[in-house]
């Protein structure tokens, strides 16, 4: 067991290791981080733009920018003032992402950490409610579904959740604005906000918040609250039909009980992993609602580096992802051989 | 929880057992049989005519052609479905949108399952370092959620292509990005599954035997192991194509999809958050041909899953 866990560690290093080898050659391709530079009122010259690439070390060959991104340049000599040559014993400032410094936004001039921090709490405060709604919806309408399968309530809840789930995330966004936003505020009625976290100026307290909330929250719940809701139906029905309820009916256990103690017990582990593994992917729907909801969030934050190339955020965000989805499935793994005792990992 | 007491075992009347069926036939009968797979096929078929037919009636020209004293129009007898943010017919534009859409989807979905089947099979069948390469660099994409993916990809690809005259009509050099981007960013599920499949299958008799009997190696591949994992295969392009059709939706709204004035239904909706509270047409539209899409091809896929499924005893 312990050994299992040293060595899943052990592999997630080198898989860490392709994906940012990838994603960083990727990244320089995508774009001129200073080409909004060019954009500017007073417009600097080309002279100019050459020598902040050479001082961001943008000329480098794509190589070294990769050394330099993963264990910083402070051992080596740079190009500090951008005139074409490095200045003798002046070292760089970057200690690279293994060393914990995850770079300088090539647009803002922030360090990365600062630029992401803000909008993982703006992009959390969205998530956690979220996902608390999908886990309670999807097993209690799972579950109703499933003991009253073939009636037709049954039938109501499974083309809701068909419904649901084959929709385009934006669909259910625009629609909600049309409805709770447009509509009410027609009709007179108290309507929700379309766009943002709050009026600015206004301290951000929960009451605040929430009617902001609302809308973006329920868009990210629906379509995967609709997708469990048929992985519980299904799981709760197979577990149904197995021997041991039966057992458990001919003994007299009461239905409520075979259905929370046995049933829901077997039912809910394959759920568990489903859903922890993919908690990351949230946020792939994540990026379309906050874009719906101009929420300034990580989705947000990412539309508006790739727009301007601003790669060290992006291979931070990215990169965090993955570490995300490597140790979820790290834990979901562990989670499962400690829960059900049937497993057994070698 | 009456199904309990029910008996999952049902005996088929002699006479039908003794019929013989083909797999095809036994498929399409059972396919048939599943009344929402049937709705899919009906909705897909109309869906299909109007974006095909309407083609004959509306010009491409027409669908791209900008109209600035007449943007944002509500829904009226010359615009039936309103005009965009720069005065296109929307009506014009779901049309040959549509068309974009589904050969997008149709095409992406054909790379996958190519891709896919091929690295399978090499993967599960010789083992070994291919296998271990192919492992290594689907788990490495798997780790970077799809949307993240594919947005840096289409980006990354983007941004080189020139206009592509094809069939006599022109289109954005972003189509052909967006159909390879989705086509080789989908394959690591389905590599996984065929892989897992001709592990279980290699060992088996009719493997054994046929090598045993001379076969070569891409014999046995091809004819032997190939049809054999097939039926997943099927069932997971289909479903895929529904969800290749929502991703292309994704990142035409977030703009580094279809690139205007080729229209997409994804793209003929990025500009519609400008005038969210006014302007419903923008997105109701072509938002819901793609659910009707969508849900078309869900219903055929599940009802293909049924069908194929070997264990089930209709």
């Amino acid at each position: 067991m312990n050994n299992y866990a040293v060595r899943r560690l052990l592999q997630a290093i080198p898989l860490l290791f392709v994906i940012s080898l990838i994603l960083f050659f990727l990244m320089n391709s995508i774009g001129d981080p200073l080409a909004s530079l060019t954009n500017m009122p007073r417009r600097p010259s080309s002279e100019q733009i050459t020598q902040a690439r050479r001082r961001l070390g943008l000329d480098q060959p794509i190589y070294m920018q990769y050394v330099y991104w993963l264990v910083g340049n402070d051992w080596t000599t740079i190009d500090a003032d951008g005139d074409g040559d490095r200045e003798e014993g002046v070292r760089g400032q970057r200690r690279g992402i293994l060393r914990g410094d995850l770079g300088v936004s090539l647009v803002t001039q922030q360090p990365v950490e600062e630029r992401i921090i803000d909008r993982l709490g703006n992009t959390m405060i969205l998530m956690f409610p979220a996902f608390v709604l999908i886990l309670v919806v999807s097993f209690a309408l799972g579950i109703v579904s499933a003991v009253r399968q073939y009636t037709l309530l049954d039938d109501i809840l499974t083309t809701i959740a068909f419904l649901f789930y084959s929709m385009p995330i934006f669909l259910i966004s625009l629609g909600m604005i049309l409805l709770f936003a447009v509509a009410f505020r027609n009709w007179g009625l108290p309507h929700l906000p379309i766009a943002g976290m709050g009026r600015p100026g206004d301290a951000r307290t929960l009451g605040t918040l929430l009617p902001y909330m609302i809308m973006p929250m329920l868009s990210l719940a629906l379509v995967s609250a609709a997708a469990y809701m048929r992985y519980v139906r299904a799981s709760v029905l197979e577990v149904i039909n197995q021997d041991f309820v039966r057992t458990a009916r001919s003994k007299g256990i009461s239905g409520r009980r075979i259905l929370f103690v046995h049933v829901l017990r077997n039912a809910a582990l394959p759920l568990v992993t489903v859903i922890g593994l993919d908690l990351p992917f949230l946020l792939g729907g994540a990026i379309v609602t906050e874009s719906v909801f101009a929420w300034p969030g990580m989705g947000m934050l990412f539309m508006e580096s790739l727009d301007r190339a601003d790669y060290p955020v992006l291979m931070a965000m990215l990169m965090m992802l993955a570490v995300f989805v490597v140790l979820s499935q790290f834990i979901t793994d562990l989670l499962y051989s400690v829960v059900d005792p049937r497993v057994r990992l070698g | 929880m009456d199904t309990i007491a029910r008996s999952p075992v049902k005996l088929r009347p002699l006479e039908q057992e003794l019929q013989h069926e083909t797999l095809l036939q036994r498929t399409f009968r059972r396919f048939r049989a599943h009344r929402m797979a049937v709705v899919g096929v009906v909705l897909l078929v109309l869906i299909t005519t109007y974006v095909v037919g309407g083609s004959f009636f509306i010009s491409e020209r027409y669908a791209n052609d900008t109209d600035f004293r007449n943007k944002w129009a509500p829904p009226s007898t010359q615009h039936p479905m309103g005009t965009d943010a720069v005065g296109r017919d929307v009506l014009a534009r779901t049309i040959y949108g549509g068309q974009m859409t589904l050969i997008i989807s149709a095409l992406a979905m054909f790379v996958t399952a190519l891709l896919g089947t091929v690295l399978g099979l090499i993967s599960g069948y010789y083992g070994g370092w291919v296998d271990n390469i192919i492992m290594r660099v689907s788990e490495a994409l798997l780790c970077i959620p799809l949307m993240f993916l594919l947005l840096v990809l289409t980006k990354f690809v983007g941004a080189q292509m020139s206009d592509v005259r094809m069939l006599g009509r022109e289109f954005s050099g972003s189509v052909i990005v967006v159909i390879f981007v989705l086509g080789f960013t989908g394959w690591m599920g389905l590599t996984r599954i065929v892989r897992a499949q001709v592990l279980s299958l290699r060992t088996q008799e009719f493997v054994v035997a046929a090598r045993a009997l001379g076969a070569r190696n891409h014999e046995i591949i091809f004819r032997h192991i190939l049809p054999n994992t097939l039926a997943p295969v099927i069932v997971y392009t289909t479903l895929g194509i529904s969800n290749v059709i929502l991703l292309e939706a994704y990142i035409g709204f977030l703009g580094t999809g279809v690139q205007p004035p080729t229209a997409s239904w994804g793209n003929m909706i990025q500009r519609a958050t400008e005038k969210i509270d006014t302007a419903w047409w923008m997105w109701f539209f072509p938002g819901a041909f793609i659910l009707l899409t969508v849900i078309s091809i869900n219903f055929i896929g599940d009802g293909l899953r049924d069908a194929l499924d070997p264990r089930s005893q209709k």
